[in-house]
């Protein structure tokens, strides 16, 4: 493996899958798979269980509420297509939550397609979705048909997302909390764009004013307006925001998640490897980002959040990587 | 690729190395001039630029092998193919003029798309054009440069004049905003190659 001072942006598509397999593979259980899977059968929502034998692949199980039929036909198309252009020919049952975070306490190890806390057992695979609509379906096209210039932005930071955030002790989340903080700021422009856990009620009681911390869906065009966006975990990681934001010639800044709040994504090991998404703490996050921007070149840490992008959403490297941890999941799992 | 009954050669067209003077230079001087600038086959050969495992595949290549013609090919600066091929790659295949997409392209030829797919042909490095494995298929390499066209003359014994003028691709780094410094590990053996050449 490179060490981290060569992977400015030489390293490989293979570099990157072995050093994300090597970590998603450092904790797991998979060798107890095999007993346990043979009578399991408590999957949560959004959970499918499945037998691979040679390249077929079956869905013996899943809890899927009405209208989300569509993901898991996604999911398994990818494994169907992954299975078939490499030919893999596997003997193995597996579980994938294909949930927005699968729980961190659930013992036996699951693929995920969203985050999960980075201290869990899980190996994270790609979102079919982030794949298929970004990649295949070349939405990051869109995404950056009206990016400008570094030099042409506006020095100011924004943030835009949904409410959605892990819930702290005072009942509000990492985004709300932020917003809050930032409101009045001539600098950051941090608003919650839909409220889809918080109600207007439960905002009054902790007095916040709505309107304030609110504003209509912003397009990728206005945010990219920006020179600096803000990066803030959602129910677990925004898998696809992170990618077309790093993509473009805006530089991504990340609000650091607290012990609790911080999840992984299957390529998190190596984006945190490669130190391209400067983070700063909640707590001194203006100040820590002004000495930031003294202290470093902004437009080479672009350049390499470019590079990444380039890297995690080219659909022949999802694949790579997809086959590479079929396959050493079906080697540990029959190897117990 | 361009084969010449009459003056008995093969040439392999490396692509963005000025092939369309080499091929318009001799057609002056031989008419049956062939050139394979062919349709490709569902994107996995492009015969106008082949790399050598596809040889065999065409009888027109294969035969002038065979029968001992001169093979030649003509190599130009690395770090200025870089460029033209970026600039290909926007023009003609869609990769929009961000830096994403240019780093998205040049991903694709560090895994060697190229091999599965031909549109990434044209920024295949210059050496998978000549060597196949470790054997080097052609008896002489020009360097694209000024005396291009002279050095031709000379090896063919006879008049071979440019067609026209290659363009600068001067302009062309100033648009991309990638570095080929920070790719150049994927053109090593061509900088070596071309660096060897102008000696």
């Amino acid at each position: 493996m490179k060490t981290k001072e060569k992977m400015s942006i030489s390293y490989t598509s293979k570099d990157a899958v072995d050093f994300c397999l090597e970590n998603e593979f450092k904790n797991n259980s998979i060798k107890f798979n095999k007993t346990f899977l043979e009578k399991h059968d408590n999957l949560k929502e959004l959970e499918l269980l499945i037998q691979i034998k040679g390249c077929e692949v079956e869905i013996i199980n899943n809890i899927c509420s009405e209208g989300n039929e569509w993901k898991f036909q996604m999911f398994v198309n990818f494994i169907n297509l992954v299975l078939k252009t490499y030919k893999l020919d596997l003997d193995c049952k597996f579980i994938a939550c294909i949930n927005d975070g699968v729980l961190l306490t659930d013992k036996y190890t699951k693929f995920s397609t969203f985050g999960r806390h980075y201290s869990s057992n899980h190996i994270g695979l790609p979102d079919p979705l982030v794949c298929g609509v970004l990649t295949f379906g070349q939405k990051i096209r869109e995404y950056l048909s009206d990016d400008i210039p570094f030099s042409e932005k506006k020095d100011s930071m924004i943030f835009r997302g949904s409410d959605t955030s892990k819930q702290r002790e005072n009942l509000l989340n990492q985004r709300l909390d932020f917003c809050l903080k930032h409101q009045e700021s001539d600098y950051i422009d941090s608003k919650i764009t839909f409220f889809a856990h918080y109600s207007d009620d439960m905002l009054l009681s902790h007095n916040i004013d709505k309107d304030k911390i609110t504003s209509e869906r912003t397009s990728s065009k206005k945010q990219l307006e920006h020179k600096y966006i803000i990066y803030i975990n959602g129910n677990t990681v925004s898998g696809d925001r992170m990618m077309w934001q790093m993509a473009s010639n805006s530089l991504l800044v990340q609000v650091k998640p607290k012990e609790e709040e911080n999840d992984y994504i299957w390529y998190h090991s190596f984006l945190n490897e490669l130190d391209i998404l400067p983070t700063f703490e909640e707590e001194s996050f203006l100040e820590d980002f002004e000495k930031f921007k003294k202290e470093n070149d902004v437009e080479e840490i672009i350049k390499k959040q470019q590079y990444f992008a380039s890297i995690i959403l080219d659909s022949g490297f999802q694949m790579l990587y997809t086959k590479e941890a079929l396959e050493k999941y079906n080697e540990l799992y029959n190897a117990g | 690729m361009l084969v010449s009954h009459k003056l008995k050669f093969l040439y392999i067209h490396i692509p963005k190395n000025w092939g369309s003077s080499i091929y318009n230079s001799f057609k002056k001087i031989d008419p049956d001039l062939i050139d394979t600038h062919m349709p490709d086959e569902g994107n996995l050969v492009d015969k106008t630029h082949m790399l050598p495992f596809h040889h065999k595949e065409y009888q027109v290549i294969q035969s002038s092998i065979d029968d001992g013609y001169k093979i030649f090919c003509t190599i130009r600066n690395p770090e200025e193919r870089f460029y033209s091929s970026l600039k290909y790659a926007q023009k003609y295949l869609g990769f929009q003029n961000h830096r994403f997409f240019q780093y998205s392209y040049i991903n694709s030829i560090r895994n060697k798309g190229y091999l599965q797919n031909c549109m990434f042909i044209h920024g295949c490095p210059q050496y998978e054009f000549i060597f196949d494995g470790d054997k080097k298929i052609t008896d002489k390499e020009f360097v694209c440069d000024e005396n291009l066209f002279s050095n031709l003359s000379d090896y063919f014994g006879v008049e071979v004049s440019a067609s026209h003028k290659n363009p600068s691709d001067k302009e062309d780094k100033l648009t991309t905003g990638v570095e080929f410094e920070d790719f150049k590990e994927i053109y090593a053996k061509d900088i070596e190659i071309y660096k060897e050449l102008k000696k």
